[in-house]
């Protein structure tokens, strides 16, 4: 009898946590060394996304801080962009309604399009989407300090006179954790990496 | 080499049928590639950004001019379904008579039942006057 009690609670503490994936932290880690009392200790240093400051569509200066201990999903977009832009925003539409009200998901859509994506069209585009979420903020900065952010980003962003629209970028979203990590990416126009990074984002709000 | 009349028939038929892929839907690989991602897969639109297809009174009105909306674009406020919507539609200068074709009658059979399939011919003859 004790031997099947002790088996029942073994399968039973193994199978709880088997479903709960974790995420890995991914980019080039780094590593710290340092004594503590007398032992040379090792420390990881993650990489975390570049510091931006940009203006929302909302009128407001969005930056690191906006988004510091939160979840937060990242992807690079324009307005005018006739190929993959509506798939991604109406992606990102299904997320922003998934979390609607959830303080700790922040999402970013950063607009490669200075010239054309000034403050007053992004806030169209965002009313015309719909966008209820107060959490989700379109932004916009001058080309050449997006493109480096969409590379601290480690996906593509340029110029492409051949493009449709005249510029090319990734459809990736991108997933950040609390410490701005990067924790997933995603192609932003599939639906069932949509779903992935819904659920994703559960897991990360829930290491919060 | 002595000429087999019957090998020629069966080299020739087995050549055409290796020419094309006969299960390829055209029409949706179209649909797939040049409207679907503002207009959606299913033709539900987006928000008000892009207007649906699916029971699109502005569609199925204006269903004789849709070779030369498609193919030229649309530029300007219209009207759909009492919604107004304002985005550029780009043109697709590259699309021949075939794929209009192909695209007319995929949204016919897929999208909105209301849009009359239409004929390569028809096609042809409505470019040549929105030209």
């Amino acid at each position: 009898m004790r031997t099947i009690l002790s088996i029942s609670l073994i399968i039973i503490l193994t199978s709880c946590d088997s479903e709960k994936s974790v995420l890995p932290i991914l980019g080039q880690h780094d590593y710290e060394t340092r004594t503590e009392a007398g032992k040379t200790i090792s420390d990881t240093i993650h990489y975390t996304v570049p510091d931006f400051s940009f203006l929302g569509h909302r009128s407001v200066e969005i930056n690191n801080n906006t988004i510091a201990g939160k979840v937060t999903i990242v992807d690079f977009f324009f307005t005018t962009c006739p190929t993959i832009c509506p798939v991604m925003s109406r992606n990102m539409k299904k997320i922003s309604q998934e979390f609607l009200g959830k303080k700790n998901l922040a999402m970013l859509s950063f607009s490669i399009d200075a010239i054309h994506d000034s403050i007053p069209v992004l806030n169209k585009y965002a009313s015309k989407l719909n966008v209820e979420n107060e959490n989700w903020h379109f932004l916009v900065c001058e080309k050449k300090k997006t493109f480096e952010l969409a590379k601290g980003f480690m996906i593509s962003a340029a110029e492409d006179k051949n493009a449709p629209g005249g510029l090319i970028h990734s459809g990736a979203f991108i997933l950040l954790d609390g410490q701005q990590r990067i924790r997933a990416y995603y192609d932003g126009t599939k639906e069932e990496d949509v779903d992935k990074a819904i659920a994703d984002i559960k897991t990360l709000l829930d290491e919060i | 080499m002595k000429f087999s009349l019957p090998i020629f028939f069966l080299t020739m038929v087995s050549l055409m049928n290796g020419c094309g892929d006969s299960n390829r839907d055209y029409g949706s690989e179209l649909y797939t590639k040049h409207c679907a991602n503002c207009h959606g897969i299913q033709g539900q639109g987006l928000q008000d950004l892009y207007p649906p297809l699916k029971g699109a009174d502005y569609l199925i009105e204006n269903q004789r001019d849709l070779s030369c909306l498609i193919l030229y674009g649309i530029e300007g406020e219209i009207v759909v379904n009492g919604r107004s919507f304002n985005e550029k539609m780009p043109s697709i200068p590259h699309l021949s008579h075939v794929d209009l074709t192909n695209i007319i009658n995929y949204i016919s059979k897929n999208i909105e039942p209301s849009v009359n399939r239409v004929t390569l011919k028809t096609v042809k003859n409505r470019i040549y006057d929105c030209k």
